[in-house]
């Protein structure tokens, strides 16, 4: 399989009046052509500053790329992102043409003042102006078909709060379908939907995915619709990668104490009961700067002075299962 | 765990909101809880379960007497004080919100950013006119209970997590010595890691207090980690109500298996695409009907369905369902052995 998006060393700082935030520190992955990966963390663990880096739409300052790189498409075409001027030609047709993002909250991402047709064709209208008015029309009009919107030519019509949340995040799906991308970011799709409506958001994304032969990268805070929608598993804390892997090893063997006490604390439908073991304490302050592991406070496995001073080295097993964890030196 | 005295009846209770559209045309109706009748016993979790827009919070507050019901009857009973919300006078409201009290959802957005810690949970108490002293006594004890230290009392709101915050809203439920705690989505707002401090705490007060929680939530595995019986709620009315084994493994009513079915399972997570996602959205509950209120999203339903007025049937206080088919289809639950649940 070929690699579609590297990231590499990549380190982000945020420079705000109340010190330094270090949003990102050393996260190195990869994508790979047609995979999911799936991208669990807290809030406050860098998630969505990694997938917004990748757009290009940090707001820069008060954000900075310290260091490291992303490169889309390694072997094809090697583009360094991050080089690129975010608001120059280039950077702009990757969005949309090569990487486009459904954000997580269905509500607020759609402007109230335009209707959802207007919003849905703006891009294909900027990005494909070879394209006839009534060729959008119909672009538009099969994607929202697709995505399973019942009568697309009633509600291209309509504004957005005249769908459901449910339906919006269906529009905000066919959005970002428009310019047939190569990478679907989805950043927490849905966190603010009811399990009922999730599970067709969620099986929608799987028959899109295969469909428009995509990579998605998905990002949530819920390890079950981690596992569920998964090929790999990077697991994120304080703006670290501490472990990634296949799915199956990452929720079957876990290596590193972050996610293990994550399992072993979230209410599980389908195991049996024991009492619930929650991870001591809170997440760091985001001002906090360690040397060590910045997991340390809270884990119940640590080894004393060298966790606590040292950095721990990432640790890449044969089957391509990493860990970043004095425990696997 | 708990014993069979009833500690809060609830009967056929309904919340309508009005809607007015127009300044000539009648007044349309939000059949936000549309005829729940539910008793809670002495020292046990109830889970109320359902989606978004199904009556659950509205159910909550109006249990609270946070809204005026439109009719039916909620009565609190301990043994020694009987009190019919409906018809209650303002002392015996004040009685009332004394031993029922709740926990809201979002922790940010219900404490007062204006007050400090002790402030908060003292409240309550500084309403029901206790003595100075023993305020400052109580506050003290209970935030221990909670896990916060004195030190903690002095500060605002804007100064502690998510997790903490609702260790004071809990600690500010908990003053009063209440003996029904409403929990609504108590622990929804929090990160997973904190999720289970803040559920662990929760069945600590109740082991030693003996406190009759009804919980109510959206996530299916909360529920079951933390809930005795569970009610299941959807447009308003509950259509599933038993034990949490009856209604986990053997459900009994289309939409709960369909609940079951949508919640995202860690050990089995290659079921993609073998579900039976539920399809379309919760019905418009401005519109009055007389059959099922899953009419349109079922797969078992037959004319009949549409027309027969919607009953929770089954023998009394057993494993209780509104659907009226329910004899005769066959729906799958998890499939847990059942000394595991």
């Amino acid at each position: 399989m070929q690699r579609i998006l590297e990231i590499k060393d990549l380190s982000i700082n945020f420079y705000l009046r109340e010190g330094v935030v270090h949003a990102l520190t050393d996260v190195n992955f990869e994508v790979f052509e047609n995979e999911t990966l799936g991208v669990i963390g807290e809030s406050g663990s860098g998630k969505s500053v990694t997938v917004q880096s990748i757009l290009g739409i940090l707001s820069q300052p008060p954000a900075k790329i310290v260091s490291g790189s992303i490169y889309f498409e390694p072997e094809k075409r090697n583009l360094e992102l991050n080089s690129l001027p975010t608001y120059g030609d280039i950077y702009r047709n990757v969005r949309w043409n090569d990487i486009s993002m459904i954000f997580q909250e269905p509500m607020s991402s759609f402007s109230p003042l335009h209707s959802i047709g207007d919003q849905i064709s703006e891009a294909l209208t900027l990005h494909r102006p070879e394209l006839s008015e009534a060729d959008v029309l119909n672009v538009c009009l099969g994607l929202l078909e697709k995505v399973g919107i019942p009568s697309p030519a009633i509600f291209f019509k309509r504004y957005p709060h005249e769908f459901s949340g449910g339906m919006r995040q269906r529009a905000m799906i066919a959005m970002a379908l428009v310019c047939n991308p190569k990478i679907l970011i989805a950043d927490e799709p849905t966190t603010a939907l009811d399990v009922t409506i999730e599970a067709q958001i969620l099986e929608l994304l799987e028959a899109i995915k295969s469909e428009f032969n995509m990579s998605m990268i998905y990002i949530s805070h819920d390890l079950a619709v981690i596992g569920e929608i998964s090929d790999r598993i990077l697991v994120m804390y304080f703006g670290r990668v501490v472990e990634s892997g296949l799915a199956d090893e990452v929720i079957d063997n876990p290596l590193h104490p972050y996610t293990r006490a994550l399992l072993k604390s979230i209410p599980k439908i389908d195991q049996p009961i024991e009492s619930l073991e929650p991870i001591e304490g809170t997440i760091p302050s985001p001002f906090e700067v360690h040397t060590g592991c910045p997991f340390y406070s809270r884990c119940s496995e640590r080894l004393g002075e060298i966790c606590l001073n040292q950095k721990p080295a990432n640790k890449t097993y044969n089957n391509g299962h990493t860990v970043s964890c004095h425990l696997h030196a | 765990m708990h014993d069979e005295k009833v500690i809060l009846q609830v009967n056929d209770l309904k919340k309508y909101f009005s809607l007015r559209k127009g300044f000539l045309s009648e007044t349309k109706y939000i059949r936000a809880v549309d005829g729940v009748s539910l008793e809670l016993f002495k020292g046990e979790t109830l889970g109320i379960i359902g989606e978004s827009g199904c009556g659950k919070s509205t159910l909550g507050r109006s249990l609270v007497n946070l809204y005026n019901i439109t009719s039916g009857s909620v009565v609190y009973n301990d043994g020694d004080q009987k009190i019919n919300l409906i018809n209650a006078n303002e002392r015996e409201k004040k009685d009332y919100t004394k031993s029922v009290q709740i926990i809201f959802q979002d922790p940010f957005s219900s404490l007062n950013p204006r007050i400090n810690v002790f402030e908060t949970v003292a409240e309550p108490l500084i309403i029901h006119q206790y003595p100075k002293e023993v305020i400052e006594q109580k506050v003290s004890e209970v935030i221990a209970q909670v896990g916060l230290r004195d030190e903690h009392l002095r500060r605002y709101p804007h100064s502690f997590s998510g997790g903490q915050r609702q260790r004071i809203g809990i600690a500010r439920s908990l003053i009063i010595s209440p003996k029904v705690i409403i929990c609504d989505e108590a622990v929804s707002a929090l990160d997973v890691s904190v999720q289970a401090q803040i559920i662990n705490l929760l069945k600590e007060l109740q082991a030693r207090y003996n406190y009759s929680y009804i919980f109510i939530s959206h996530d299916m595995s909360v529920i079951r980690h933390i809930c005795d019986r569970i009610a299941v709620m959807y447009a308003g009315r509950i259509v599933e109500f038993g034990t949490k084994e009856k209604v986990l493994n053997s459900p009994r009513h289309p939409y709960t298996e369909a609940l079951l079915d949508a919640v995202p399972k860690i050990s089995n997570r290659r079921s993609k695409g073998k579900r039976k996602i539920l399809s379309g959205e919760p019905p418009d509950l401005s519109r009055e009907r007389i059959g099922c209120s899953m009419f349109e999203r079922c797969g078992y339903r037959i004319d009949a369905c549409q027309t027969t007025p919607m009953k929770l049937s089954g023998s009394r206080n057993q494993h209780l369902t509104a659907c009226m088919r329910t004899n005769e289809i066959e729906l799958n639950g998890l499939i847990i052995d059942s000394k595991q649940l």
